[in-house]
């Protein structure tokens, strides 16, 4: 099966975004890597079985677009992060520092992070999207959480079984 | 509050502005346009489609680059992804079509080339240009903008000749057997979709291909 880009992009453009930002920290990367990605997808005559097999396959290609621009040689100017992160609107004021303690992760911590808690996926699953074995997933999961809770304190220490 | 609802609640804050996603990748895939083959324009022309506001003549180009637009092509009924070139030369021109649609000064269209993948994963194309009448009875080209948005819209109609030789009618979930309603190399027939009624006559041109004008007001001449 495959839909139309405008179908995908009307149902995950601001997902993969999140999770390019969460992956490369820059609000006009990660625009570039969710226009990049949809178009892999216009170009790539991959048939899917299902919404859910194009979903895990538009987030893989975004994370691996991300991570590349991440090493990119060449960066265009681009506002500050923290200016960024300032003109954002948060619910609550801790939104703010659970953010702020994400991004200050290292990069392979908050991929893992990202995609368990935001996109809900599991240990396995991750596993098989990030071509990882299930231990390593488990062991990026536990030292990102780790982290978190030793910077958060009181704030993270709700997890679920 | 449990740390995934926290987490999604802080992540919400974030979000790409208000874009159209579209216009963005078609801008994407511009900046990477690479030039048609000769090769593969000869390959184009199974299917002819015409775009008629009115009544109005084809004109074709043979010409070998354009400018790429994605969009959403109703083909069946089904929403699928497709890309189109415009090209402004007719007649063996070579004049490329590389200016956005709206520019002041800048050449028209003078025609389309739609190329999709079809359910079983093969390359399909459609071709066609046409002219607006205006309502004092002259004609002008019709600019990009409403090519895209003839082509986008749902009711995009269709002739196709199937493996086995026959010539299909689509429009909307309508498919039509048209092969045997050919009188003098033209077909007349009339539709209805809901309120709207369309009177539709495809001309065999020769080598497969096929005129179609689709009109509210009548048959073409």
């Amino acid at each position: 099966m495959r839909r139309p880009v405008s179908f995908l992009a009307e149902r995950y453009a601001q997902s993969l975004y999140r999770a390019a930002f969460a992956v490369c920290r820059s609000p006009q990367d990660a625009e570039d890597v969710v226009q990049e990605t949809l178009l892999s997808y216009f170009r790539s005559d991959k048939q899917f079985e299902t919404d859910e097999h194009i979903r895990a396959w538009l987030i893989r290609v975004a994370v691996n677009k991300a991570k590349n621009a991440t090493v990119c040689f060449w960066r265009r100017n681009r506002r500050s992060l923290e200016d960024y992160i300032d003109a954002l609107t948060f619910e609550d004021a801790a939104d703010r520092d659970l953010l702020d303690a994400v991004l200050r992760l290292p990069e392979r911590y908050r991929i893992v992070i990202h995609l368990f808690y935001y996109e809900d996926y599991s240990i396995r699953e991750l596993a098989g999207l990030l071509n990882l074995s299930e231990g390593a997933v488990k062991s990026r999961l536990s030292r990102g959480r780790q982290q978190l809770r030793r910077t958060l304190t009181e704030e993270w220490d709700d997890e679920e079984p | 509050m449990k740390n995934r609802e926290r987490y999604r609640r802080a992540f919400q804050a974030i979000r790409a502005d208000n874009k159209d996603w579209l216009e963005a990748v078609n801008m994407n895939m511009n900046r990477q346009h690479t030039r048609f083959s000769l090769s593969r324009r000869a390959a184009v022309a199974v299917m002819v489609a015409v775009l008629l506001v009115g009544s109005l003549t084809a004109a074709y180009a043979a010409d070998l680059g354009g400018l790429r637009k994605l969009i959403t092509l109703w083909i069946h009924g089904q929403p699928t992804d497709a890309r189109v070139e415009f090209y402004t030369g007719e007649d063996g021109g070579d004049v490329e079509y590389n200016s956005e649609a709206g520019e002041e000064g800048s050449p028209a269209p003078a025609s389309y080339v739609v190329t999709w993948t079809d359910e079983n994963g093969e390359e399909r194309q459609m071709m066609g240009g046409g002219v607006a009448i205006e309502r004092d009875g002259t004609e002008r080209a019709l600019t990009m903008d409403e090519y895209l948005e003839h082509l986008s819209s749902a009711e995009v109609e269709q002739v196709e000749t199937t493996e086995d030789g026959r010539v299909m009618l689509y429009w909307y979930d309508q498919a039509v057997d048209i092969t045997d309603r050919f009188e003098g190399g033209v077909c007349r027939l009339t539709l209805t979709h809901e309120d709207e009624t369309l009177y539709f006559t495809v001309t065999d041109v020769g080598d497969g291909a096929y005129n179609l004008s689709a009109a509210a007001d009548g048959y073409a001449d």
